[in-house]
């Protein structure tokens, strides 16, 4: 009767151990996936600097900010890979390989916040440079997925939804959004209730 | 003292040393969200000045430039963007307000997680809308083709980089709802 007793506080125990370790491996991945997010909008950050930059005269700046997104860029890749590692060694429950993984995401995530933010500007080998450079003339239109697809998009809109009209839409929203209320309900970016407690 | 006592004595200080960390727990986590918060607030904020800047040189712009279908196009997406931002944002605020409340660490730990992720979407969001308007503004100062094109190569990009921003958070509220969902 004891031994029977015993058995089953060792199984429970071994039932919470195993949950645990799964609710390790969720909130792990979960959280990459943020910092995945995190590196993205760093990319972002360096374009919307090139765009800010370009034109200004400003050679140097230029240049600069091209290599920072050359390198910020570099380390996302390093991200991606990370969190691929890290993915099939969780799924695999290997603990040990997806904390190295997550260890090198981490890595990489500072590496692109010093790219882009660094006192240093970043040395970029030029093949990469080269590489880098010759994607740029393959992304952003048609075909990626960005919500923009150059003239196409020009194409659909209506006559009667002219130019200012569509920009006085935007700004609008930027009206309403000042108070940050109102609206604000229905978006998949802002839903939270999916995580109920 | 007997040994009941003793046991009882150390479930204690185990309970008060256990309570100490995690409330120490739930502080840094709801510092980490502030943090990304207030960071996130303040582009959005220099974004909603350089659309008023913006709008003020579209009214610049020559009809009959050759960019306006480009900026045009840019302004369906990047509209999308700002919309996203804003709410990004707010989701964030109310991830970030559950922190401190959760009923577990790790529910906790989920939250934070979220108004983090949130945050990166508001940035980047608010970052599209400043690339594109730093293009409107090149536009209407007649810059060169050149740096036009650097400028309108970037908010494309900038674009396809915050979508794929927003996706990275799917998969984190997808892994966290189905960790949840099944508890």
């Amino acid at each position: 009767m004891r031994r029977q007793h015993v058995l089953k506080v060792g199984l429970v125990a071994m039932a919470v151990a195993v949950s645990a370790f799964v609710q390790v491996r969720a909130a792990d991945l979960a959280g990459a996936n943020e910092v995945l997010a995190e590196i993205e909008g760093m990319s972002v950050e360096a374009r919307t600097v090139m765009a800010q930059v370009a034109g200004t005269g400003d050679d140097a700046a230029v240049v600069e900010a091209v290599r920072r997104a050359a390198a910020v860029d570099a380390a996302l890749d390093q991200a991606k890979r990370a969190y691929a590692d890290m993915e099939k060694a969780a799924n695999n429950g290997e603990e040990e390989a997806a904390s190295a993984a997550k260890a090198k995401l981490d890595a990489a995530a500072a590496k692109a916040k010093d790219a882009l933010k660094g006192d240093a500007v970043p040395e970029v080998d030029p093949q990469t440079f080269e590489a880098w450079v010759e994607s740029l003339k393959h992304t952003g239109g048609e075909g990626n997925g960005a919500g923009f697809s150059g003239p196409n998009m020009y194409d659909q809109l209506s006559e009667s939804e002219g130019f200012r009209s569509l920009f006085q839409k935007v700004f609008d929203n930027f009206q309403g959004a000042t108070a940050y209320g109102g609206t604000l309900g229905n978006s998949p970016a802002g839903d939270l209730d999916a995580t109920p407690e | 003292m007997r040994r009941e006592g003793w046991i009882a004595l150390l479930v204690a200080v185990a309970v008060v040393a256990g309570t100490a960390r995690g409330e120490g727990s739930y502080s840094a986590m709801s510092d980490d969200a502030a943090q990304a918060i207030a960071s996130a607030e303040m582009v959005v904020e220099q974004a909603r000045r350089a659309m008023g800047e913006g709008k003020a040189c579209l009214d610049r712009l020559a009809p009959d430039s050759e960019r306006v279908g480009e900026i045009k196009s840019m302004i369906v997406a990047t509209s999308k963007e700002w919309d996203e931002a804003v709410l990004a944002l707010d989701g964030a605020k109310r991830g970030a307000t559950r922190v401190s409340s959760a009923a577990t660490e790790e529910l906790a730990n989920a939250y934070s997680v979220l108004a983090k992720a949130n945050a990166a979407i508001a940035r980047s969001g608010a970052n599209v809308v400043k690339a594109n308007m730093a293009f409107v503004e090149k536009v209407a100062a007649g810059a060169t083709e050149n740096s036009l094109d650097i400028a309108g190569m970037s908010v494309r990009d900038a674009l396809a980089a915050s979508k794929r921003a927003r996706e990275n958070y799917e998969r984190v509220k997808r892994i966290l709802f189905e960790e949840y969902k099944v508890k």
